[in-house]
């Protein structure tokens, strides 16, 4: 033997890749020559393998997981959010605004006098690319309850059309508090539903109107998203989501024939 | 500052978090549990991880490296674990064998996928300075520099640790492959 045993650390480290390379070299020549620091270089080698496999083979999916870490990291942003501000900005559209096209969706948002279908596009396209934690469905009621809107929003009933609550709170359409409500159905498509105290004649002029059941509708196109207004009373009512306008509209007209839901919901 | 552009620095900062942090959790979650008692204490030790890091994020230098630095932060979250681990009583893990992960009918399985859950348990039962140092090495893929901050010590001690720990951890699995049984 030319040289003597290299140290089990560094054949550890040899392995490792942590020598510089005039010493991995030396180190390697030597191996190269040597039956006992093969079986050893083998050995970490085979160690460092198998715990390799074995941690790719022990992660745990990690969806329902990060849905967990983005939950508690919400919990932190509404926190900041409510010291610096008690206003009945849209928080929870920030708190769920994760992606990275949320930025963008924010610079849009903050054009106030933005027409209201546009803002509702916006807000429907903000909502489909915002991941959505289990945890933000629950709660959307109490979130609109504490929203001091001028009037008493409604969380419908969707289940029976295939749509599941999401999300939703109080957010800023157009320069006034509005209710929004997020739902989802099975195939993940978004849908978008507001409500804010407005006219139906302060809606921009290139609205497609239709008439059902005795109730005016009116709808816009924005890109791929579709947007459908009516009026109850002194609250506008607007459903937004990228959906053929036929069934956009079939879901407005079904959705403004909707009993008002029983309390608590 | 207006409240609006407040608001859009803590969407862009939140967004960038995420793309940075969020990738790594099945990492420190493999990690943790070889640092924790139970699979529902190390998943909170990450979410405490994941909240420290978020919280101290505008110190967090862009372009280093999230990795070492979210290591770093877990190693200090789990030491309370760790010190649970160390006092509890191993003869009790026979009794908990973890699954199986693979198939030995399947054609590529390995020793180790074989013997999952017993190269766990005698991970878990090294004494605790060498498991660690196997864990930042081999699981959390840090460089020695990086798992040597993260544990606080010396480079050279983090070299030691490794080595004998590895040394050791074959010894314990030497049954399962030869390749394991090393020079005298």
């Amino acid at each position: 033997m030319s040289s003597p045993h290299p140290t089990a650390e560094t054949l550890n480290a040899l392995v490792d890749g942590e020598l510089a390379a005039e010493e991995a070299d030396r180190e390697a020549a030597h191996v190269a020559a040597c039956a006992d620091c093969q079986r050893e270089v083998a050995r970490v080698s085979a160690l460092k393998a198998a715990l390799g496999e074995l941690t790719r083979a022990d992660e745990p999916s990690s969806a329902a997981f990060e849905a967990r870490i983005r939950a508690a990291l919400d919990r932190v942003d509404a926190r900041r959010s409510e010291q610096r501000a008690p206003a009945r900005r849209s928080r929870w559209l920030l708190a769920i605004a994760s992606s990275a096209a949320a930025a963008v969706v924010l610079w849009i948002w903050a054009s106030w006098r933005a027409e209201l279908p546009d803002a509702m596009a916006a807000h429907a396209r903000a909502a489909s690319e915002a991941a959505t934690a289990p945890e933000a469905a629950a709660g959307v009621a109490e979130r609109l309850a504490r929203g001091s809107l001028d009037f008493t929003p409604r969380v419908l009933d969707l289940r029976m059309l295939g749509w599941e609550v999401a999300g939703g709170g109080v957010a800023e359409l157009a320069g006034r508090p509005a209710a929004e409500v997020v739902y989802r159905n099975a195939a993940g498509r978004t849908l978008l539903c507001a409500m804010l105290a407005a006219r139906a004649a302060e809606l921009p002029a290139d609205a497609v109107r239709f008439v059902e059941s005795g109730i005016a509708f009116f709808a816009f196109t924005r890109g791929e998203i579709t947007v459908v207004a009516w009026a109850e009373g002194d609250v506008l009512c607007l459903l937004a989501g990228a959906l053929p306008a036929q069934e956009l509209r079939a879901l407005a007209v079904a959705k403004a024939m909707l009993p008002a839901p029983p309390p608590g919901l | 500052m207006g409240e609006l552009e407040q608001e859009i620095q803590l969407a862009k900062r939140r967004a960038a978090f995420e793309r940075l942090a969020l990738p790594l959790a099945p990492k420190l979650r493999a990690a943790a549990r070889r640092w924790c008692s139970h699979a529902a204490a190390a998943d909170d030790a990450v979410q405490e991880t994941y909240l420290r890091a978020y919280r101290t994020f505008d110190a967090f230098v862009p372009g280093t490296n999230a990795r070492a630095w979210l290591f770093t932060i877990l190693y200090s979250v789990c030491a309370n674990e760790r010190e649970r681990m160390r006092l509890r009583d191993y003869s009790s893990l026979a009794e908990a064998p973890e699954e199986v992960l693979a198939d030995p009918a399947a054609a590529d399985f390995s020793f180790a996928a074989l013997a999952a859950g017993e190269i766990h348990r005698e991970l878990d039962a090294l004494p605790e300075p060498f498991r660690s140092a196997i864990v930042l090495v081999d699981i959390a893929e840090l460089s020695y520099d990086e798992a040597a901050r993260a544990a606080g010590c010396a480079i050279g001690t983090l070299r030691s640790r490794l080595s004998r720990g590895r040394r050791a951890l074959a010894g314990r699995l030497a049954h399962l492959a030869p390749v394991l049984r090393g020079r005298a």
